[in-house]
This record gives structure tokens, C-alpha cells and sequence, in this order.
């Protein structure tokens, strides 16, 4: 899927990959999928943030007009003073200032009270709620919001006949939401580890070693990698040689897109930065993929959050910040939009260890140069409050459902479900192609 | 006790020995196998699930405390008369912590070494079931603990307690210091409880998530207000001040609740032996357990008073267990991977950073779970990150070879323009690694048997893969050893010049199989 011909793969591959396709085990998916994909310089990209650990929205967009929420936050409350004005009762963070200017020049769209029906204060169940878009009042869902995007993104009856696009998450773990029916994604985090080292001594037997290899990891014709560890043998061993065969030949392009291209602008010195930095340089490099996910944890904040808070904000919006700086600088900022949540939001009342404990609906934020900025729906009612917490007024899905008909241009209704009405938070003239 | 029907002892041969010792332990050599097979099933399970609990271990030189507090520390640092010495102290302390973190994930890594099925030995289950209470009970290093005693302690205290009934481990589980600070119920108040651990005692360690109400949350989270650390010399305090006292209603039941009843009503729950079940099945028998596997399971747990030694002597006895269900359907975890390799091969643990850099790599860092939910195995264990990794670490054992910088290196080699032969010399790191495939064979008595190349092939295969290979893996390996070092087709022989060299090529593209991954 990398690849638009097989040529263009052969020529492109270095001595692994190349020697994969010279032998005649490739994978057939790499290169018979890659028309199907449409990424290239005029497609759109969804970058999506997670913020791990529950986010406490009150104290992200703060209500300082609200005596209750001072009340409910004896210790950790910020006064009007302290937070950067949207309007007369709202502001952000001090932390977030870079966020400010984003949201001045109205490419910052706040979406305020959003949730999902009867709130899971599992951070797990939770963020699988999030990642599925299945919540706890219908059946579950193993495959992901994204993922389900890939299948619609497929040629054939049967999502593994002629498989769709992949995501990148950038970090150790492969998200749920990218699971799907068609293929495997890739978890990024070191494209150095991507590739198979022969031990051979001599370039000849090593040559011999690499092709049996190939041949040991080579996914088996029409043959679904979605089955995953099922506990089913030839399942199983499917799955990993998928994940395998996709590493080795996804690796060599990565290495080369990351040798070339540089990051335009300083980052922070942080995880997330560093995350965001891969993705700039990779959309600068035309990797063919239009989803990417990055994380940042430290969010669960139980006790002494409010000096912990600041710093992750900070973070937050300073590398978010650096890495549009960086799009606006390699002219493309206006093909990319970036998608922030977290599985919770916090109690309303902080807890004795000057934190506050999990909470329910909180504020999403998407931020681009082709979204609708602003703050969407109504301020938290603190006086109206399920089990202490913020009651939801939007449900995530409508966001979801915005980014996939207005972002991505795939019908959002099969692959949410009915009744998710979209937002006017994408401008009106960047449908996607 | 359970309703499993018992697999017949006929059935029981070396292959079967060796998928017991992979699943109760970290494996080991065919020739453990073949000697537990002999005891015949009874015994052989008998030998791993009966051992006296390991209840006094000297704790290890890394697991000690600094002789300065961190209170002292900090008011010495900020006495000094610079920023560039302060730096300096804290740099100092900060190295010295780094060492004993890394020295204690060796320590770990070499009595998991050390396990072995015959009399005498460290008993393998034991050390499966302290990293599967790990992984259970996750609690990270990072962030809020950052020293080693605690977590040593916490090691020795699932150790101690591995087979233990299930209330026992928890009563010693919300007295656990590094647990308590963990979750931060050290600092929950009467006033303003903190939840965080009382949510997960129920989501993640007990009931799993479903059957309380945010209400028994809140209560539980009073009951074990007070269940707190002294924290300079990190022993479990309970600080009566903190503590509520009053009537609580918890999973219908109301009292004057504490953490012991608390523990005691979780337990009363058919949702707690089901959670547990589960999670046992999932590490000890099969990914993702049918929920027809689970209750009977999960009964029985529960009828016994939660005696998991009746209930893994019943398992490993079943006929279940030695189904094509189960056999080969599970990924191995990271560390198990490289212990048991390392078994095979019968080499000890080599003492070198990249040992626990590969660890890292491939998803299992001891004593940095991902999170509160510990590592969740199955599926989680591969991505593209971990698999090539899992594959270039055979690289490594086999020749020493970094697992993720090799390929850098070799282009610089090529752009000086030195051999493949010559650049292998110098990355070779011969005093980490110091295996000969052929005094292996030797030792085992089998060199004279080794008539063909395919001889040669099906030992290699025996001694690291321990169950029958894939025709596709057979074929592989057998290609391979048909294949001289210039590519062209020579047989392996015994007498080889470079036996060695070439059986490592076998074995190391054994290990970068997908059949490998799994046991």
C-alpha cells in the first residue's frame, strides 16, 4: 500500500525490501492496494491527539464566572485573573497561550460538553468507548472508529480481497481505534527496528537467509490479518506475518522519507513533540497514509494536579502549536486537521489530595487552518450535574461523523451508526477529495 | 474439582512435558522435558505445582534504600553554593537510582533464569505466577515511586504469597506501600476520599469492570481511607486520623467498613472468581478463554475458597490443556521469549545493557508496566514495532549483534568499504554471548547421530521450537542448512570448519519464524 506499481516499489525498495520484491514472494497487498489509497498532495490528513488519563475539562476551559466551580475547587479553582479570556465566562489555561492565538485567529474550534449516554469512569472501558465508538446502551464493537473508515476505504467485496488504507500511530502500542477487518497498521516508534537483520557471513548466504525469511513470513494469498491473536494457530501466525512483511516494507520508505525531510521550526523537548515532529516530516515526505495518532499521558491526575496539569497543557499546546508552525512552514497546514480528546473528563469536586477523581463529559478540540474555530455548544451547568459530574450535551460521534463526511469524505452513517448529527466545525470549501 | 475431564497419562510424552514447562514456567532444555515426562503426568505436574513458598530471600544489594532520604537530599542540594553543583548532586542521584532500577531487573531476570523443573531447582511456577501478579497488580517504577526498595518488596511479597488464596493477596495487597503510593490512597483523607485505588481494586484487580456502582466506589474509597505509608522507611501505616470510620454501604451490605471488609465482600462476588478465571486461562491455557471455558473454572475457584493450587493442578492435568485449543495458541510474553532461548541454548543471561534495551523494545520493560493494567497480552505483544525486534534479538544472541542498530552500522562499514566478514568480527560482542551450537550438540550426547544436514535441522528445531515444526518452518530450515557460505547448494555436516556459524544462521532464523512467537 505504499506504493502506487509495482515499478515504482521495486525502484524504491533498499536491499530488503528490494530483495523481498525480487523474490517472488511478495506480498500481493502492498502493491496491488496502493491505487486505492489517494493520498498524495492533495489529500486530507486527520491527526488525532490522546490525551491519556482523563483530561479535567474545567480546569482546561475554565468557567471562572461560575461561583460553583470555585466552591467545588477550593484549592485548585483559577480566577479570572489567571486564565486567558474567550469571553466573559470562559478562558483557557494559562498554559495554553499558544492555544489562545490559534483560537483568536479562528483556527481552534472548542466543542464543549461532550460525552457519550450513561459515562464509564473506567479510564479502559472508557477509552475503548472512545476508540469503538460503541458506549455501554448497545452491543460492543471490536473494530475501530478508524478502523472501519480503512474497510470503506476498501476495493473488494471482502475487506481482505483488495485492502484499504492504513493509519501510523506514532508510539509503542497499536490504537483500537485503527483495528479493522482488512489489514494491520503500523506502530511507529523507532523505523530503525523496522527490518530483518540476515546473520549470514557472507552477503551470498546472507542473501539466501533474507529470502528464506521471506518465504517464512510471507502473509498466505487472500488470507485475513484481522483475526489478530485469536488463539487460532493459523490465525495467529497470519497476523504476525502481516505485522512482519508490513514493518520490513513500510520501514525502508519511512527511513527514507525520515533521512530527507528536516522539521521547519523549534519543538519543545518533550514525547509528544517528538511524536508530532515524525508526523510532520512524514506528511513533508508524502507517506501515503491519512491518519495518524499520537498520545500524551499523565492526565490521570488523583493528587497534587495543579502544578502536574500546567505542565501537560503546556506541553500539549506547545507542541501542537510547533507542529502547525512546522505545516504552515512546508505549505501544508490547510491539508491537515488535528483531532484532541481524552476518555474522561474530572470530578467537578476535587478530591482531599488537591486532584480531582474521574468525571464524565469534558471539551474536544479541533484545530487546523481549514476548520470552523470557535467555541461550540454551551458552557458546563454546574448546577446540573449526573453523580458530580459534567452532564454531556454533544455526543463524540458527532464529531467523529464532522472529520469523517467533511474531513475525509467517507460517509460516516455505516460506519457510526444513525443518529450522530455533524457539527459546522470543518470550513465549508475543504471537502476532502 | 472442576468438571475438566483428566488427559490420559498415556498421552503424556516429551512434547507435551515441554508445552507444561513453557506454560508453568520459562521453558527449558529438551533434556528437562524428556526428564519430566519420564515422572509421567501426575508427577510432572505435581514437581511444578507443589514447591514450599519461597517466604525468606535475602534482598539484593540494588534494593536498598539511599542512605540519604530524599527530604535530606533535597535540603544538602539546596545548601549548595551553585547551580552547576546542584546539578551535579542531582545528576549524581539520579545515576545511582538508574543503576539499581537496572540492576534489579537483572536480579529478576537471573532467578527467572535460575528456574528449573528438577529437585532443587527455583521452582519455575513460582516465578510465572510473581510476574503474572506483576502484571496483575501493575505498579510502575516512574513518576511516583522511583526507588527500588518498595518494589523489591512488593516482588517478594507476591512471591511469597504466588500461590496464595485470592483474599489473602488482596488483604496483603491494600497494605502494600508501593501499591498504596501507586494510587495515591496514601494521601486519601476522610474528608475528600481519593478513589483512584479503590476503583481499580475492583476494576482491574478483582471484580473487573461492570458490577459495582460508582456508589460502592465512593464507599469503598472511605473504608480505605488511612491505609497509608511511613514513608521513610516505606512500611505500610495506618493513620487513624484519615480513616472514616462511620457506616458504609458497600455491594448492598452496610457497616463501619475497613479495608478488610472491603476485601471480604469482593470477594463474596461470582464476578471476582469469573475475573480472575478468566485472567488465569488467559496466561496459563489460552488467549481469550470461551465463556464456556471460564465458568466451570470460575466455580470451582470460588467453591475451594479460591485454592489456586487445586485450580492449576486441575489445569494442567486437563485434557483441555493439552488440546490443539490450547497448544501453540498462546504468544509468548517478551521476557519468556528470552528466557527461554537462553534455556535452550544453555547460556546465562547476558549482563549487558541491550539485554533489557531488547526487552524494552519488544513491550516488556519489568517494573514498567504500560499502565495500571499491567501488559494484556495476546494480540498487544505484536505490532511492527515489537515483531522485528522479537526476530533481530535472536541476532543478538546468536552473534551479539544489536537488535535495532545493526543495519546502521553495516552502512557505515559499507561505506568504508569493509567486508561483511570484517565488520561481523567487530560487531560481535563474543564476551556477551559465548554460544557454540556445537558443544550444545555435543553435550547431548546426539553428534554422532547427525548423519545429514536434515539431522542437523530437525535438532536445532527439537531443542528451541519443542514441539513438532510447520511443514513450511521444516522445509525453511532444512533449505538453509542445505546452503554452504557462498549461497550455492553444500550440505551441513558435523565436520564443517564453520559448523558453528552455520548452525547459528539455523537457529536464528528459527527464532525469526511466527511458529516461534507462539507456545
Amino acid at each position: 500500500m505504499f506504493f502506487h506499481t509495482r515499478r515504482e516499489f521495486l525502484s524504491t525498495g533498499l536491499k530488503g525490501a528490494g530483495l523481498l520484491a525480487a523474490s517472488a514472494f511478495v506480498p500481493a497487498f502492498i502493491t496491488r492496494t496502493a491505487a486505492a489509497v489517494g493520498a498524495g498532495r492533495d489529500s486530507s490528513i486527520l491527526v488525532v491527539v490522546q490525551l491519556s488519563g482523563g483530561n479535567d475539562g474545567l480546569n482546561t476551559v475554565v468557567p471562572f464566572r461560575d461561583d460553583l466551580y470555585a466552591k467545588a475547587r477550593p484549592t485548585l479553582h483559577l480566577t479570572a485573573n489567571e486564565t486567558l479570556p474567550l469571553n466573559d465566562e470562559l478562558g483557557l489555561h494559562p498554559a495554553l497561550s499558544s492555544f489562545k492565538s490559534e483560537f483568536d485567529a479562528g483556527r481552534l474550534a472548542i466543542v464543549q460538553n461532550v460525552g457519550y449516554p450513561n459515562p464509564n469512569r473506567s479510564h479502559f472501558r472508557s477509552m475503548e468507548i472512545w476508540h469503538t465508538g460503541a458506549d455501554d446502551t448497545g452491543p460492543r464493537k471490536v473494530e475501530g472508529w478508524l478502523g472501519r473508515y480503512f474497510d470503506a476505504t476498501c476495493a473488494g467485496a471482502q475487506p481482505h480481497e483488495r485492502p484499504g488504507e492504513i493509519g501510523v500511530s506514532i508510539g509503542k502500542v497499536m490504537p483500537q481505534a485503527f483495528r479493522n477487518q482488512s489489514n494491520v497498521g503500523i506502530a511507529l516508534s523507532d523505523p530503525n527496528t523496522f527490518q530483518w537483520n540476515p546473520s549470514g557471513e557472507t552477503s551470498s548466504f546472507a542473501k539466501v537467509q533474507e529470502q528464506i525469511f521471506s518465504k517464512l513470513n510471507q502473509p498466505a494469498p487472500g488470507m485475513s490479518a484481522a483475526g489478530g491473536i485469536t488463539g487460532n494457530e493459523v490465525e495467529t501466525i497470519e497476523f504476525l506475518r502481516h505485522t512482519a512483511m508490513n514493518a520490513v516494507v513500510a520501514g525502508d520508505s519511512i527511513r527514507g522519507i525520515l533521512r530527507k525531510e528536516k522539521n521547519r521550526g523549534a519543538y519543545p523537548d518533550s514525547q509528544l513533540a517528538s511524536q508530532l515532529q515524525m508526523v510532520a516530516r512524514l506528511i513533508s515526505g508524502d507517506f501515503p497514509s491519512r491518519v495518524y495518532y499520537v498520545n500524551q499521558g499523565g492526565y490521570d491526575t488523583h493528587a497534587d494536579q495543579l502544578g502536574h496539569h500546567a505542565r501537560l497543557l503546556g506541553d500539549f499546546s506547545g507542541s501542537v502549536s510547533a507542529f502547525l508552525t512546522d505545516l504552515r512552514r512546508q505549505k501544508t497546514s490547510d491539508r491537515v486537521t488535528v483531532l484532541a480528546f481524552s476518555e474522561f473528563g474530572r470530578r467537578v469536586a476535587e478530591n482531599g489530595s488537591q486532584g480531582t477523581d474521574h468525571g464524565a463529559a469534558a471539551p474536544m478540540f479541533v484545530i487546523g487552518d481549514s476548520i470552523r474555530g470557535g467555541l461550540h455548544g454551551q458552557a458546563p451547568d454546574l448546577s446540573d450535574l449526573v453523580d458530580g459530574d459534567v452532564r454531556h450535551k454533544i455526543d463524540f460521534r458527532q464529531v467523529y461523523a464532522s472529520l469523517l463526511d467533511s474531513w475525509l469524505g467517507t460517509p460516516s452513517r455505516p460506519i457510526l451508526g444513525e443518529g450522530y448529527e455533524p457539527l459546522p466545525i470543518i470550513g465549508p470549501d475543504r471537502s476532502a477529495v | 474439582m472442576t468438571p475438566l475431564s483428566p488427559q490420559p497419562a498415556s498421552e503424556f510424552d516429551a512434547y507435551a512435558a515441554a508445552h507444561l514447562l513453557w506454560r508453568a514456567g520459562f521453558g527449558g532444555t529438551w533434556e528437562q522435558a524428556t526428564e519430566l515426562a519420564d515422572l509421567g503426568i501426575d508427577g510432572a505436574v505435581e514437581r511444578l505445582v507443589d514447591f514450599a513458598p519461597t517466604t525468606e530471600l535475602a534482598a539484593p544489594d540494588c534494593a536498598s534504600l539511599p542512605e540519604e532520604s530524599a527530604k535530606e537530599f533535597e535540603a544538602r542540594v539546596a545548601d549548595l553554593p551553585d547551580e552547576e553543583s546542584r546539578q551535579k548532586a542531582r545528576h549524581a542521584r539520579n545515576e545511582q537510582a538508574r543503576l539499581q532500577i537496572a540492576e534489579m531487573k537483572f536480579w529478576w531476570l537471573d532467578r527467572m533464569m535460575s528456574t528449573s523443573p528438577r529437585v532443587g531447582g527455583v521452582p519455575p511456577l513460582e516465578e510465572k505466577l510473581t510476574l503474572f501478579w506483576h502484571s496483575h497488580f501493575a505498579t510502575g517504577y516512574q513518576d511516583k515511586i522511583e526507588l527500588t526498595f518498595p518494589l523489591w518488596r512488593q516482588n517478594q511479597t507476591f512471591r511469597s504469597l504466588a500461590l496464595a488464596r485470592f483474599p489473602d493477596q488482596l488483604r496483603a495487597l491494600i497494605r502494600d506501600p508501593a501499591m498504596l503510593v501507586w494510587l495515591d490512597n496514601a494521601s486519601s483523607d476522610r474528608h475528600r476520599p481519593n478513589e483512584n485505588f479503590a476503583r481499580e481494586l475492583m476494576e482491574l484487580f478483582s471484580t473487573g469492570v461492570g458490577p459495582y456502582s460508582e456508589k460502592d466506589v465512593k464507599e469503598s474509597a472511605r473504608a480505605l481511607t488511612g491505609f497509608s505509608v511511613n514513608r521513610d522507611d516505606w512500611t505500610f501505616h495506618f493513620r487513624d486520623k484519615a480513616h472514616d470510620p462511620e457506616e458504609k454501604i458497600f455491594f448492598g451490605q452496610s457497616g463501619a467498613f475497613s479495608g478488610d471488609d472491603v476485601v471480604r465482600i469482593i470477594c463474596e462476588q461470582p464476578a471476582t472468581a469469573h475475573f480472575m478465571a478468566r485472567k488465569l486461562l488467559d496466561y496459563f491455557v489460552c488467549t481469550q478463554p470461551d465463556p464456556e471455558m471460564i465458568t466451570p473454572v470460575a466455580e470451582a475457584y470460588r467453591a475451594s475458597g479460591y485454592d489456586l493450587k487445586a485450580l492449576l493442578r486441575e489445569l494442567f492435568r486437563s485434557r483441555l490443556f493439552y488440546s490443539d485449543r490450547v497448544r501453540n495458541a498462546v504468544v509468548k510474553t517478551s521476557v519468556s521469549l528470552a528466557i527461554g532461548a537462553l534455556k535452550s541454548m544453555r547460556v546465562p543471561l547476558p549482563a549487558n545493557d541491550l539485554t533489557l534495551d531488547s526487552l524494552r523494545l519488544m513491550g516488556q520493560d519489568l517494573f514498567f508496566p504500560p499502565d495500571v493494567n499491567g501488559w494484556p497480552g495476546g494480540a498487544d505483544w505484536i505490532n511492527s514495532n515489537t515483531l522485528l525486534v522479537r526476530y533481530n534479538f535472536a541476532n543478538f544472541l546468536m552473534y551479539g549483534v544489536s537488535p535495532d542498530e545493526f543495519k546502521v552500522f553495516e552502512r557505515k562499514m559499507i561505506d568504508r568499504g569493509t567486508s561483511r566478514r570484517e565488520f561481523l568480527k567487530e560487531q560481535r560482542k563474543e564476551s556477551l554471548v559465548t554460544w557454540s551450537p556445537r558443544a550444545h550438540l555435543e553435550k547431548s550426547g546426539e553428534i554422532r547421530r547427525m548423519v545429514t544436514s536434515k539431522d542437523i535441522a530437525d535438532y536445532y528445531l527439537r531443542e528451541f521450537l519443542q514441539r513438532k515444526p510447520s511443514r513450511d518452518l521444516r522445509d525453511a530450515i532444512v533449505q538453509l542448512a542445505e546452503t554452504d557460505g557462498s549461497g550455492g547448494r553444500r550440505s551441513m555436516s558435523v565436520s564443517d570448519p564453520n559448523f558453528d556459524d552455520r548452525a547459528r544462521g539455523l537457529v536464528h532464523l528459527i527464532m525469526s519464524s511466527p511458529d516461534y512467537q507462539l507456545t
